[in-house]
Formats: structure tokens, C-alpha cells, sequence
């Protein structure tokens, strides 16, 4: 992406493959890509392992998918199971921060859950603050692969067909991995379990 | 409300990254992007030990045995592991199975298990780390072969290195060969490729020493680096130097000593696996640099030793000052011990008594 140019095509009509065909003649063209995905990517990459090294990862998942742009196969209109892909492989880097990330979640709904502020009236954010420790405890313990899988499924609304394109599995195994934790976190919230420091359950 | 629901409400969902934090994204992949080669992922240093867990967690091992001992035509012996989820719970019987499978898995001339299985009969139980590791605690026959597997990957990924820089070809077709067999018998008894397998064999088949480099950054206490502590502190030695003269060549182009960031690093010279407080694992494991935080008066990097030495060097325009480091560069978290990620380290204090 020699000069990201944030003028070039933009047009939306412009298929993501198209776009990416495009940039291996015209590296300024992936620029539009970047524009495109790099909001969705972003708040993925700092979900799962925080915003300050979100800003970091998430520039590298551009520069990898740059780096990669030629061999990119169009099997979705998008690019962005794809990107999702490269991003996930880069959180795996980075598995302790995802450990600590979740457990600050659990231990900031475990606070702000019981006393839900006006912002937080949803039904279903208070409940979940209220689940979250039980639910974190769950994702921890979740095979990492198991867990790539539910969160692009359950927080990107990823197909399944989508997360194995991103994560590189059959769509069975997606199945089956989704299934799997889905009735761990299911097991979970029907227990007191919650994680400590360390993420001990 | 489903489980679904409640997962999808936890925290953590934020808002589009502001203008400024685009273009700094932005300048990154520009910078990245303009360097033909981009550094691999990078991976836990002690994928060797721990990371193998998590392959032989998904996997489904054949229950037959065909172990046999190696040759040239057939570079890992292993079709089978019998009894893949056998407990290891002593050194004994760790030993034991390091005796069965040797002869089935080859190792370059003059290399040994014996580093690999010193760590695991002492591993501590590191941050980030997996009781599946661990001798009676989770550790079975399954995992010891494959990181048995694993260290011969190393080994044949530092014989590449070696041969490559001398202009072997008969070494580096060798190490080539071998490590294609290993990639297949990886493929049919794990379904994921943790150990970055096919990146290394494509860096081999390209000639692509920086690559080959890359892929090895991640093989502390496999024996690759050496057996014995003063080779293993040279390994350790030399990956600074090469580190601080990257970081002087940037100093010396006008850089500065806060901007000396991953990005600018990696660009220069992406065969160091740079890290930093924001990475994972723990900063300066064996195999990457850490770059610390500024201090004003130049660049500090770290090296850590297998031996646990950690090797530091002040980096300026005009010199480069070597010494070691106590420091506990461990991740470390907010104040409040919830918040993760932080830069909270204070300048790293690097004792200038020289190496």
C-alpha cells in the first residue's frame, strides 16, 4: 500500500475482490479497503484484547493482507472474513491479553451490572453484565479455536460459512465448534464459577 | 435470554476509531506496506512446551503405532502415536518416551532433545502458560512427541540457517527435505499448524533466509540456539547487537529515540521479533527484543538468554552501551490491576558492565 491514498475508489459498487484485484497493479487502491473495514476491524481486534494494542494489531492486519493481497480468493463477495481471519491469527499472538481483557470485563460488569446506570438500561446489557463473570470464566476456558469461532459467530454475526472462510475449517467444524462452547457457556451459567486474578476458575 | 444474548452484551464494544487513530493506522500500513517482505506472526516463544497442548487438544490421534527409525527417504517415521493421552507424570517416564520416538524422528547432525527436555522437567509455571505443560499435570505421551517434533523442526531450521550462510546446498536441501516430511506428518495428525510449519518450509523453498530467521525466533530451549550456557547467551548476544545496530541506523537517519517504535523496527530489520510492554507473551522472551520504554537518553533493547540472563543495550547516535538487566519486564497491568496493556514500565535500568 505504497501511499494509502484515501481518495482513491471508493465507489461502493466496487466489489472488496474487485478492489483487491485492483491494488496489485494500483497499490494505492487498497486504501479504499482500508477505509472500508478498518472501523469493523478495529473495534473486533479491541474487544478481544483492548484498545491499546487494538490500534496496533489492527495496522498490521492491513499490512499483512497487503503483503498477501495476490493470493486473495474471492470466495465472498467481502474481504472482510478474510481480514478477520488474519486479525484472529494476530490475537493469537497476543493470548495473554485476551485473558486479561475478558477478565476485566467480568470484573467491570460484576460492578456496574448490579448497579446499572441510565446508559446501561437495556434488558439484555444488565443481564449480561450480570452473567459476565460466569460467561468469562466459560470463554476462558474455551479452546482457542472453539473461541475464535463463537466470538466472530456471536459478536461479528459472522456466518458460519463466513467464520470458516476467516477461520480456515469446514463449515462443519464451525458447527461443531460453535455448538460445543455454546453449551459450555450454557453449563456455565448455571454454576457460581468465577474467575480470579489469574483467571482460575 | 439466550446465551448468545448474554455474550453479545458483555462490555467491550467500541465506537469507530477516531480520526487520528486511522492515521496512525494508516501510516503504518504505508510504511509496511513499502517493504516487499512482512514479518510472520508472532507466536508464543514457548509454543515448544505450551503451545503444543493446544494442537493436541483439537486433534484426534490415531490409536496405532508405526514408529520406525528415520532415513533419508522418510524424514519423520511417525505415522501413529500409541496411547497419545498416556499421563507423563515423572521425568522417568518422560525420558521414556523421549527414548521411544528418537529413532523415528530425525535431528541434524550432532542435535539432541536433551535442552527441550531439561525445560520441561523444569518448567516453572510461567505466565501464560498451561498445566498441560507440566510433568503430572496434564503433559502426556501426545504432547511430548509433537514437541519432540517440533524441536526437530528447529534444530533443521537452524542447520537451513547455517548451511544457507555457507553456501551448503547439499545442508540446506537436506533440512529442506526433512522439514517437508515433518510438515506432512504435522498435517495428517493435527488439524492446525501452530508451529508456523508451512511458513518456514515456504521460506526454505524461496531461499529466504530472513524468513527461515523469523520462524526460528520462536524456538527457545528447543537446543537450536545451543546446548550449553555460554552458547546460549551468545545466541542471546547476538540478536541484541543486531538490534541495536538497527536501532542506531535508524537514529542515525534522523529518528528519534521515541519514535523507535515495532513498526520502524520490524520495517528495518523484520527477522528480530521485536516486542514490546504491549505484546505477549512476557517481553524479552528468548528469541525476541525488547524494546523498552524511553528514557530520553537513547533506545534500550533487551535480549533474554535461555540461561534467564537478560541482556540489555543503551542505544544512541554516537554508542552503544552493553550491559545486563534485573529488571521484571513482565506484563504488567494498571495500577488497579484490572486494565490490561498498560506502559506503565519505568526506564529500564541496564547495568553497563559490558558483554
Amino acid at each position: 500500500m505504497h501511499a494509502v491514498n484515501k481518495t482513491a475508489k471508493t465507489a461502493t459498487e466496487v466489489s472488496d475482490a474487485d478492489l483487491i484485484r485492483e491494488s496489485v497493479s494500483d497499490p494505492k487502491v487498497f486504501g479504499s479497503l482500508f477505509d472500508r473495514h478498518v472501523d469493523v476491524i478495529h473495534g473486533y481486534i479491541s474487544r478481544r484484547v483492548g484498545a491499546p494494542l487494538a490500534e496496533e494489531l489492527t495496522a498490521e492486519t492491513f499490512a499483512r493482507a497487503f503483503a498477501r493481497r495476490e493470493s486473495f480468493v474471492a470466495l465472498h463477495d467481502g474481504a472482510s472474513p478474510w481480514l478477520f481471519g488474519i486479525a484472529t491469527n494476530l490475537v493469537h499472538n497476543a493470548r495473554r491479553a485476551e485473558r486479561r481483557q475478558l477478565l476485566a470485563y467480568g470484573k467491570a460488569a460484576a460492578v456496574s451490572g448490579d448497579q446499572p446506570n441510565e446508559f446501561d438500561q437495556a434488558e439484555a446489557r444488565v443481564d449480561a453484565l450480570r452473567a459476565a463473570p460466569r460467561l468469562v470464566a466459560a470463554l476462558l476456558v474455551l479452546d482457542p479455536g472453539d473461541r475464535d469461532a463463537l466470538l466472530l459467530f456471536a459478536w461479528q454475526d459472522l456466518s458460519y460459512k463466513e467464520v470458516g472462510v476467516a477461520l480456515g475449517i469446514p463449515t462443519g467444524t464451525v458447527a461443531s465448534r460453535i455448538n460445543r462452547s455454546r453449551r459450555r457457556l450454557r453449563a456455565s451459567l448455571g454454576t457460581d464459577a468465577v474467575p480470579d486474578a489469574e483467571g482460575t476458575v | 435470554m439466550d446465551d448468545l444474548e448474554l455474550l453479545k452484551g458483555l462490555p467491550g464494544r467500541i465506537g469507530p476509531p477516531d480520526v487520528e487513530t486511522k492515521e496512525r493506522m494508516r501510516a503504518v500500513v504505508e510504511a509496511r506496506s513499502a517493504v516487499s517482505r512482512v514479518r510472520r506472526p508472532r507466536r508464543a516463544a514457548t509454543v515448544g512446551t505450551l503451545g503444543i497442548a493446544a494442537v493436541i487438544a483439537a486433534a484426534s490421534l490415531a490409536a496405532a503405532i508405526a514408529v520406525h527409525p528415520w532415513t533419508v527417504d522418510d524424514p519423520i517415521a511417525l505415522q501413529g502415536i500409541a496411547d497419545p493421552g498416556g499421563p507423563i507424570s515423572s521425568k522417568a517416564d518422560l525420558e521414556a518416551v523421549v527414548a521411544e520416538f528418537t529413532p523415528a524422528i530425525r535431528l541434524p547432525d550432532g542435535g539432541s532433545f536433551e535442552v527441550w527436555v531439561q525445560r520441561q522437567e523444569s518448567i516453572p509455571e510461567e505466565a501464560g502458560g498451561s498445566a498441560s505443560s507440566m510433568i503430572g499435570s496434564g503433559l502426556n505421551r501426545g504432547i511430548v512427541v509433537h514437541g519432540m517434533v517440533f524441536v526437530a523442526q528447529c534444530q533443521w531450521g537452524q542447520r537451513w540457517l547455517d548451511a544457507s550462510s555457507g553456501g551448503d546446498q547439499t545442508g540446506t536441501a537436506q533440512a529442506l527435505r526433512v522439514v517437508a516430511g515433518i510438515n506432512d506428518w504435522f498435517r495428517s495428525n493435527a488439524p492446525d499448524d501452530d508451529f508456523g510449519t508451512s511458513y518456514l518450509l515456504d521460506a526454505m523453498r524461496n531461499g529466504d533466509p530472513v524468513g527461515v530467521q523469523s520462524e526460528e525466533n520462536i524456538c527457545g530451549y528447543t537446543g537450536s540456539w545451543g546446548s550449553t550456557p555460554a552458547q546460549q547467551d551468545t545466541a542471546a548476544q547476538g540478536r541484541l547487537t543486531f538490534a541495536a545496530e538497527t536501532a542506531q541506523r535508524y537514529l542515525r537517519n534522523d529518528g528519534d529515540t521515541d519514535t523507535f517504535s515495532l513498526a520502524a523496527a520490524g520495517n528495518l530489520a523484520p527477522d528480530i521479533d521485536w516486542t514490546n510492554s504491549h505484546l505477549q507473551p512476557a517481553p524479552a522472551s528468548p528469541g525476541a527484543v525488547f524494546i523498552g520504554p524511553s528514557s530520553g537518553e537513547g533506545v534500550t533493547l533487551v535480549a533474554a538468554s535461555e540461561t534467564g540472563t537478560q541482556f540489555c543495550a543503551v542505544v544512541t547516535v554516537a554508542e552503544v552501551q552493553r550491559g545486563t538487566t534485573t529488571n521484571d519486564l513482565s506484563t504488567v497491568e494498571n495500577a488497579d490491576g484490572t486494565a490490561v496493556n498498560a506502559t506503565v514500565h519505568g526506564p529500564i535500568t541496564c547495568n553497563p558492565e559490558g558483554w
